[in-house]
Parts: C-alpha cells; sequence; structure tokens
C-alpha cells in the first residue's frame, strides 16, 4: 500500500486517522467500540476514554437498534457498507443525520475481527436536499397554477375580443403584464409557501415600465411616488392586473393616447389603509367612461374585490383620477 | 345543460358561488356558468364566501378552490358551508397534484386547468342535474338531427 512499514506505517496510518475530521471508529465483532478519533469525539461528544470499551449501541437511538446487529453480520460476511444514511445520538440525546461507512478489519491470518466506521455528518446536506425538494415542490405547483391562470387570460381575453388580431393583443399585453409582476418575486425555499416580497413601487413600475417611452427625456409619462410598502404574493396577480387596465385604458382613451399626456402615481398611507390615487394629465376631454367592452370593468372589479378594496373613477376635465383603496392588511399579508 | 333547461320548464335560475383567490381565474368560471344561465356570485375567499352565503339561504351550489390564501381553506369553507346550509350542493376543485385529504362527503375533486365543458357536466352532476331523466336540449337536438 505505501513503501512504509511495521512501525513506521503504524504510526502513518494513526497519524491520518487523528488529523481527519470524519468520525472515524472501530469496533470488535462483538460491536465493542476498540478505537475513537477526534473526528468521533467532535461528532458525538464523547472522549475516546468515554467511548472505547462501550458497546457501540450507545450511539444509536433506540429505535434502530436492529441496525447493528444487520450491520454485524453484513460485517461477518466480509461486506463493506457504503453511504448508509441514517441517525445517530450524540452523548446529549440530541439526533444527528449521518452517512455510514462499515468496512471489516481483518488480521494478518486475514480473518474478520472487526470493523471500521466512518461516520460523516450530513445534516447540512439533509436540510439543503428538503429544501430543494420543497422548492422543487413550490415551482412545479407556481407553473402548474401559471398555466391554469394564463388559459384564464387567453378564455377571457377571447370573450372581448372583436377579432383574432384583437385577442392575441390583449392577451398577449396581460400575460406579459403578469409575467413581469411575478418576476419579482421568488420562492423561498425555506419558508414554502412565502415567497420573498416585493415592493408596491416596485411592482407598479414594471407594469407600467413598457409604456413609459419618453419621446421627450425630460417629459416623463409617469409619477410614482409616495409610500411604500411590501407587498405579498397572493395580491400580486390582482394589482398587476389592475394597474394593466388603467395603463391599458390610459393608452386607448385617456392621458397615455396623447403625446403630452402624463401619468402621476401617488400612494397614501394612513395606518390601515392604502390608498393608490392615478392621476391623469395632458389628454383629451372625456366627460365619462368611454364605450369600453364591459369586460375590462368586469375584470378590475373582479381585481378589486379580490383585494377587498374599493375603487372609484372621476372624470375631470383635466383628466381622470382613479382612486384605489386596499386595506393595508391585505396587501402585505400581515 | 345548465339552466337552460330550468328555465324552459319554469325554474328559478340555479345559484351558484364561485370562490377562488385569483381574479382572472375566478372571472373565467364565473363568466362560463353564467354563460350555461347559472345565477353566479363571486367570492375572493372564505371570509366573503361566508359573509354571501349568511346574506342569502337561496344559494344550489357552491364551488370553490382548495387553496384560498389566508384564512379558512376551500376544504373547510365547504365543510362549513354544508353544515349550515344543508341543501347547499358543493364542488371543489384544485391546481395542486395531492391536496389535503378531502373527506368523501365532498366528493371527487375537479383538476385544474379544466375543459369549461367538464366543469359544467361536473356542476350539472353536484345539482344532481345529470341524474335527470329530463329532456335535455342536447337529446332534442339529436332526435332533431335524426341520427
Amino acid at each position: 500500500m505505501t513503501g512504509l512499514s511495521g512501525d513506521r506505517a503504524a504510526l502513518h496510518y494513526a497519524a491520518i486517522v487523528e488529523s481527519s475530521d470524519d468520525a472515524i471508529l472501530s469496533k470488535d465483532l462483538n460491536g465493542v467500540i476498540t478505537s475513537w478519533n477526534n473526528g468521533a469525539q467532535r461528532l458525538f461528544g464523547y472522549t475516546a476514554e468515554e467511548a472505547v470499551g462501550k458497546p457501540v449501541t450507545i450511539l444509536i437511538p433506540a429505535d434502530r437498534q436492529d441496525e447493528e446487529p444487520m450491520i454485524l453480520d453484513r460485517i461477518r460476511r466480509g461486506e463493506r457498507i457504503e453511504h448508509y444514511e441514517t441517525i445517530r445520538q450524540r452523548k446529549d440525546g440530541s439526533l444527528i443525520y449521518i452517512s455510514l461507512t462499515v468496512s471489516p478489519i481483518k488480521n494478518r491470518q486475514g480473518e474478520i475481527v472487526g470493523a471500521s466506521k466512518i461516520a460523516r455528518d450530513i445534516t447540512e446536506l439533509r436540510l439543503a436536499r428538503e429544501r430543494k425538494e420543497l422548492l422543487l415542490k413550490e415551482m412545479s405547483h407556481r407553473v402548474k397554477n401559471l398555466f391554469t391562470v394564463a388559459i384564464s387570460v387567453l378564455s377571457l381575453s377571447g370573450r372581448s375580443a372583436g377579432s383574432v388580431p384583437e385577442l392575441i393583443e390583449s392577451a398577449r399585453d396581460r400575460l406579459s403584464a403578469l409575467a413581469r409582476a411575478h418576476e419579482l418575486i421568488l420562492p423561498d425555499a425555506a419558508a414554502a409557501q412565502a415567497a420573498i416580497p416585493t415592493t408596491l413601487h416596485a411592482l407598479i413600475e414594471a407594469i407600467i415600465a413598457p409604456h413609459d417611452v419618453r419621446l421627450d427625456p425630460d417629459r416623463p409619462k409617469f409619477s410614482v411616488t409616495g409610500c411604500d410598502v411590501e407587498i405579498s404574493e397572493p395580491v400580486i396577480s390582482s394589482l398587476a392586473l389592475l394597474i394593466h387596465e388603467f395603463v391599458t385604458n390610459s393608452t386607448k382613451y385617456g392621458a397615455l393616447s396623447a403625446a403630452a399626456g402624463r401619468v402621476d402615481i401617488r400612494c397614501e398611507d394612513d395606518g390601515k389603509t392604502i390608498v393608490i390615487l392615478w392621476t391623469e394629465r395632458g389628454g383629451p376631454e372625456v366627460a365619462s367612461r368611454p364605450g369600453d367592452s364591459g369586460f375590462g370593468e368586469l375584470l378590475t372589479r373582479s381585481a378589486v374585490a379580490s383585494l377587498d378594496g374599493e375603487i372609484s373613477r372621476d372624470w375631470r376635465p383635466e383628466g381622470l383620477v382613479i382612486r384605489l383603496s386596499i386595506p393595508r392588511a391585505r396587501l402585505t399579508g400581515g | 345543460m345548465g339552466n337552460r333547461t330550468d328555465l324552459k320548464m319554469g325554474r328559478r335560475p340555479r345559484v351558484i358561488l364561485v370562490v377562488e383567490d385569483n381574479p382572472l381565474v375566478r372571472l373565467d368560471a364565473a363568466q362560463s356558468l353564467r354563460d350555461a344561465g347559472y345565477d353566479v356570485h363571486e367570492a375572493a375567499d372564505s371570509q366573503q364566501a361566508i359573509s354571501f352565503l349568511r346574506s342569502t339561504s337561496a344559494v344550489d351550489l357552491i364551488f370553490t378552490d382548495v387553496n384560498l390564501g389566508k384564512g379558512m381553506n376551500g376544504v373547510e369553507l365547504a365543510l362549513w358551508a354544508l353544515a349550515n346550509t344543508p341543501r347547499l350542493k358543493v364542488l371543489l376543485t384544485t391546481g395542486e397534484r395531492l391536496g389535503p385529504a378531502i373527506p368523501t362527503a365532498l366528493g371527487a375533486i375537479l383538476a385544474k386547468p379544466y375543459a369549461v365543458r367538464e366543469l359544467l357536466r361536473r356542476v350539472a352532476h353536484a345539482l344532481g342535474d345529470l341524474a335527470r331523466p329530463a329532456v335535455a336540449p342536447a337529446a332534442e337536438a339529436r332526435r332533431g338531427r335524426g341520427c
């Protein structure tokens, strides 16, 4: 095996075992611990004095005691056990996930006299695996949900579209708005259901971004001011839809249909309710809501209902003002 | 299918409460049911649903998603509804592959996404309409076509 022999070899190997971070121990065929390295002390909490001479079963939780006879059986047959994932118990009683590799120890005559065990703490690995599982489950659920939502968008857009091109445009528009809104959130593996929240301003900006075409760099079409709050995932779809509807209507009939038009979006927070004020200026004068498909109205009402909110519109001569109020708790999810 | 038969027979339209937290999915389902002749009300969560159910006794069916965000989930809501309005029928739906264990009293779940015709079939079945030997529009049409 190496160029060393006799005592030098023995010392050499002993040094390797001692310097290893892994828990390395050995036992005889009765399951009694015969050696115990520093790694084993660190992992299990027992010193070598405490562990050597004791049955290895002190490391095994009560409900797994049957593992030891099974391991000894295989050792006697000359088998190796590799990367066996199981649970062991520390001196203080706490449990740890470990990966165990057990090999038979033979004497010079080739007889099996015991076993060496290498135990690796895999708690972190398991946690990472669990997080990955949760994440995958969450993602898979979201993807399935996305298809359901997309189908609904398509179906609803089809109801109000007067032609196929119109259907395509409105469906694409809505889906894009939702996509942008959902890009803002990532599932959080540790808290499977919750996601890392985004903010109200970020969401509004994500939806208006494609429409923020500045013909004149000094005259932005949008301003988003006022309080900002973190918004929870469940309300993102509804809010995104609403802002999208406001923008679309404005583009068709309101301020955004005019070169000089602009929209100021202001958020106010009185502690219990968040109010989003959408003020249009510089567009054509409209006396009241033009004959838009009643569908947009339905969608708006549906989204507002989902937020437990209220909406009112005031068609002022200077431009439309929309007041959307939502209970703060609903928005933040808290 | 649906209320067209009811109206033909002089019955009042059936009332369905659709409970779903996503406004698009809810609106789509509600519109599909309205097209089929049902009188449809919407709720975005269990609280809104219960408010509505408390305000009227005329609800025939509650069609609810299992996952309703915060508050009671659809299973709990359906059980509450059955306990408080015995005449009420329920139909549950979910996008999850394995949701919480559904009590058999609540019937088979409609998996999302679903085709509109499947929704209508399941609703009619839950309302007990499919069992009726009544002359359905489809049957009449078949007779007319002589096939």
